[in-house]
């Protein structure tokens, strides 16, 4: 078995990450066609339905970026697969082209947007809620509140979308992404559907009107608008909405709630004994916003308490509902400072705003325990992020560094993209002054170029990023004459997320050969006429080829190519294969220091008893770039 | 009945992996469980905090100061996670042998005083059982394995509402690599305290 979700075994009960059992749902409902970028808090859906893809038939794919997924499932879905496509929130971002033409259409098979929301930006740039995407795009939006119900949205989900062929998206957040619960095994009836190209949706539902060109866009538009009329009672006949808790006792105090603030709020009733004493609406779709669930909700309340992950918007679709249905009606929430608008929601939020509305204390944490809290954090150190021991983009970092340190251009601009690589702006090496989106290194690189700023200007990116959004970027700067220097790191791997294949690794999502598209290749074809690849363990030669790709006049490549050193462990692990470690001899050794002040391995420590340094074994993995690195040549291999 | 704990350690160090298998553990015996991993980007060396939630349970995390057990892999993170999340009276399970952070290995600050931090958490705690799991590892010559013997320390202290089979089938599930060492591990552990 290469994972639970693939058990034949209706009633089971199995552990399952929020991830892993949208998975399993994609399997229960015959998801056939399932596409992805990765991106941190979504990708385990695809890692963990990659495992079992080939035993189901599925097809399963990291796609060179959100957009290309999206797409892929909507090919699928017009040929009549069941398909999804899953991503992070800003991943999102990307579809937005696509997803706008998308739900003008109609497909007679489901399509699938799992969002995962990042309240907090645990993994994330931004705080940023997909519900209003959905809301722009005026697709449904579904939001499970645990694992079971990730499971069983993603069946109900298929089923609204083929009723009224329209995609839908179901928004998961972090919290329910990266937890694990029971879930309850459902039936596996896979049927392998024969691809049939549909291409009735025009003719029977837009052409038969006679009408077309321009003239068609106001009437799509209409069907859509009639398509979510109907969304909610579909919503209803799949008990999306409950009322988890009848009202006895705060007769005319009400909360509304929906992903997993709902858990939450479940923990406060049974902590206070408030069970069938206050009332409690559980929204599972948000998205056309529920009209007449929520009319009848508040129709007899004199106040409720609005309680979401993301940005207020139950609450100002509420609002706009309680005018007319209930005017005098108190709406509390985030607008009203009840909870923050910002960052993700726990159980003392929750609990702090819910006692407020019910007038009852909050729960204070004991005093002592804030006294001991506050005497253990004077002794704490922090813990703060670096790359890995033997990472290869220590090494090319520090390359780069040294040679715009011998060539005395002390002044440089470097923009930084999104990966492991992005730590490269943090101490110890400092190198990136700012970072943006994704792809965005070498496109704002052009831009700091053409303001004349007259030094150096670096875009650094990693491989799955260049194959994601580098390439126009890269083709601009030869279109545009625009003279930056890019250092790709390459380090066959999408690190960040969990080790993904990308389209330079020869393997595809379910492992299976597939031609390398080379790097070198792609930047030769945007017309980049100087390109270096290099191994950034070896310094020397970095050093030279750096160079090189500074004194060349115009846009040029450096391609610093090692493999990312975990994934190299996990290889020798495997294979039995034993790592030479490095040491310092500590004759030698004069505590300079430079190993960690400039270098920063944190397989390297400091002694501070004899001020010598020393290499943690357990921790080196033997790259050796740190005997390059000490001027005193006390690092032996 | 409402059991919950919490698994300190660093990235690397098998956190995430012991909370499933604690999980599982827990599903298997017949109880509900929430488990939740919280770190930060997903890269090795950063804090992890699991939250294993077991009973009759429904927000994914365990609330502040209310913890049952914190089982620490690392002293230090141990140590922050009582602070911000045992409650008064409750248990800590802790592996001695600490990592240091960047900032220490650079000089720039000092790591804790390991005894002193054991010190300061009997001050909340009912009681602190502290040893070197590491050795006991490394001694087996499976020094991965430093979650699962702390899992077995955790399983011999009586707190755990299932016996420590259930772990064990949790383990053959889970461990599909060099099973059988690991049970070895989860045993040695199980009976190190009385020796430590
Ligand atoms: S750079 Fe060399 S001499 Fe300086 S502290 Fe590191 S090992 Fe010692
Ligand atoms: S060889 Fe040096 S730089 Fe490489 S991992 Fe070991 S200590 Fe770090």
């Amino acid at each position: 078995m290469k994972h639970v979700i693939a058990k034949d075994s209706p009633g089971e009960k199995v552990l399952l990450l929020g991830n892993e059992a949208i998975a399993r749902g994609a399997l229960e409902s015959n998801i056939e066609i399932a596409a992805s970028y990765p991106g941190t808090p979504a990708s385990e859906i695809i890692d963990t339905l990659a495992l079992i893809a080939e035993d189901f038939g599925i097809h399963v794919e990291w796609s060179t970026n959100e957009k290309v997924a999206f797409e892929v499932a909507i090919g699928g879905a017009l040929c009549g697969k069941r398909s999804m496509a899953s991503m992070k929130h800003i991943g999102a971002n990307w579809i937005v082209d696509s997803l706008m033409h998308a739900v003008y259409h109609g497909f007679n098979s489901a399509l699938l947007i799992i969002s995962a929301d990042d309240p907090s930006g645990h993994s994330s740039a931004n705080e940023q809620d997909n519900r209003y995407l959905a809301n722009m795009a005026e697709i449904p939006v579904l939001e499970p509140s645990n694992a079971q119900e990730a499971k069983d949205f993603v069946k109900i989900g298929v089923e609204i979308s083929e009723e009224v062929r329209l995609p839908v998206m179901i928004r998961m957040v972090t919290r329910i992404c990266h937890s694990k619960g029971v879930v309850i095994l459902g039936n596996l009836n896979r049927i392998s559907k024969t691809p049939k190209f549909y291409d009735d949706y025009y003719k029977d539902f837009v052409l038969n009107d006679n009408i077309v060109g321009p003239r068609a866009v106001p009437k799509m538009h209409e069907i859509l608008h009639k398509k979510l009329e109907k969304i909610e009672e579909i919503a209803k006949r799949f008990q999306l909405f409950k009322e988890e808790n009848g009202g006895g006792y705060y007769e005319d105090i009400g909360i509304i709630s929906s992903s997993v603030a709902v858990s939450y709020i479940l923990d406060y009733i049974k902590h206070r004994e408030l069970n069938g004493k206050i009332k409690l609406l559980k929204l599972g779709l948000t998205h056309p916003f529920p009209k007449n669930i929520v009319s009848k909700f508040i129709k007899d309340l004199k106040k409720v308490l609005v309680i979401e992950e993301g940005e207020p918007f139950i609450e100002n679709n509420l609002k706009i509902i309680a005018k007319e249905e209930n005017p005098k009606l108190e709406i509390l929430g985030k607008l009203t400072h009840h909870l923050p608008r910002e960052g993700e929601l726990n159980y003392s939020i929750i609990d702090n705003a819910i006692s407020k509305v019910l007038n009852l204390e909050p729960e204070a944490p004991p005093r002592e325990k804030l006294i001991f809290l506050e005497k253990v954090s004077k002794i704490l150190t922090p813990r703060t992020l670096t790359m890995c021991a033997g990472c290869p983009h220590r090494a090319a970092y520090y390359a780069a560094k040294k040679v715009l340190r011998l060539l005395k251009k002390p002044e440089y601009i470097a923009i930084g993209d999104i990966g492991c690589y992005t730590l490269g702006m943090y101490s110890p090496l400092r190198f990136m002054q700012d970072v943006f989106g994704m792809g965005g290194s070498i496109g704002i690189a052009n831009g700091v170029f053409q303001s004349k700023i007259g030094v150096p200007v670096i875009a650094t990116i990693g491989d799955s990023t260049f194959y994601h959004a580098g390439i126009p970027a890269l083709i601009n700067a030869t279109f545009n004459k625009a003279n930056i220097k890019v250092m790709i790191l390459d380090n066959f791997v999408t690190g960040m997320t969990g080790y993904q294949p990308h389209p330079g690794t020869g393997k595809t999502a379910m492992g299976l050969e597939t031609k390398k598209v080379k790097i070198e290749e792609i930047c030769k074809a945007c017309g980049i006429d100087m390109i270096k690849i290099v191994d950034p363990y070896d310094q020397e030669s970095s050093i030279e080829a750096m160079k090189e790709i500074l004194n060349f006049p115009g846009p040029a490549v450096i391609i610093f190519r090692r493999i990312c050193a975990q994934v190299r462990l996990r290889m020798a692990r495997i294979s039995g294969e034993k790592i030479v470690k490095c040491f310092i001899d500590k004759e030698k050794c004069n505590g300079c220091k430079t190993c960690i002040i400039n270098f920063g391995c944190p397989a390297i420590g400091f002694d501070l008893k004899n001020k010598k340094a020393f290499i943690d074994v357990n921790s080196c993995v033997g790259c050796g770039v740190c005997i390059y690195v000490c001027p005193n040549n006390a690092i032996l291999r | 009945m409402e059991l919950n704990i919490i698994i300190a350690g660093v990235g690397g160090q098998g956190n995430v992996k012991a909370a499933h298998i604690l999980g599982l553990a827990a599903m298997k015996a017949g109880y509900n469980v929430n488990v939740s991993d919280v770190y930060g980007i997903a890269q090795r060396g950063g804090a992890v905090l699991s939250h294993v939630r077991i009973g009759n349970v429904h927000g994914p995390l365990v609330e502040e100061h209310k913890a049952d057990v914190i089982l620490g892999l690392e002293p230090m993170e141990a140590l922050r996670a009582t602070a911000k999340y045992l409650k008064i009276g409750g248990i800590v399970v802790l592996n001695t042998r600490p990592i240091y952070p960047i900032e220490v290995t650079t000089g720039k600050m000092n790591y804790p005083d390991v005894n002193e931090m054991i010190k300061i958490m009997k001050e909340i705690a009912s009681k602190v059982i502290a040893l070197d799991a590491m050795k006991i590892v490394e001694e087996e010559g499976l020094p991965m394995a430093l979650n699962i013997a702390m899992l077995g320390v955790l399983a011999s202290l009586n707190i755990l509402p299932f016996k420590p089979d259930f772990i064990e089938e949790a383990i053959k599930e889970v461990l599909t690599f060099m099973t059988e060492k690991n049970i070895n591990i989860f045993r040695v552990g199980m009976k190190s305290i009385t020796f430590a």
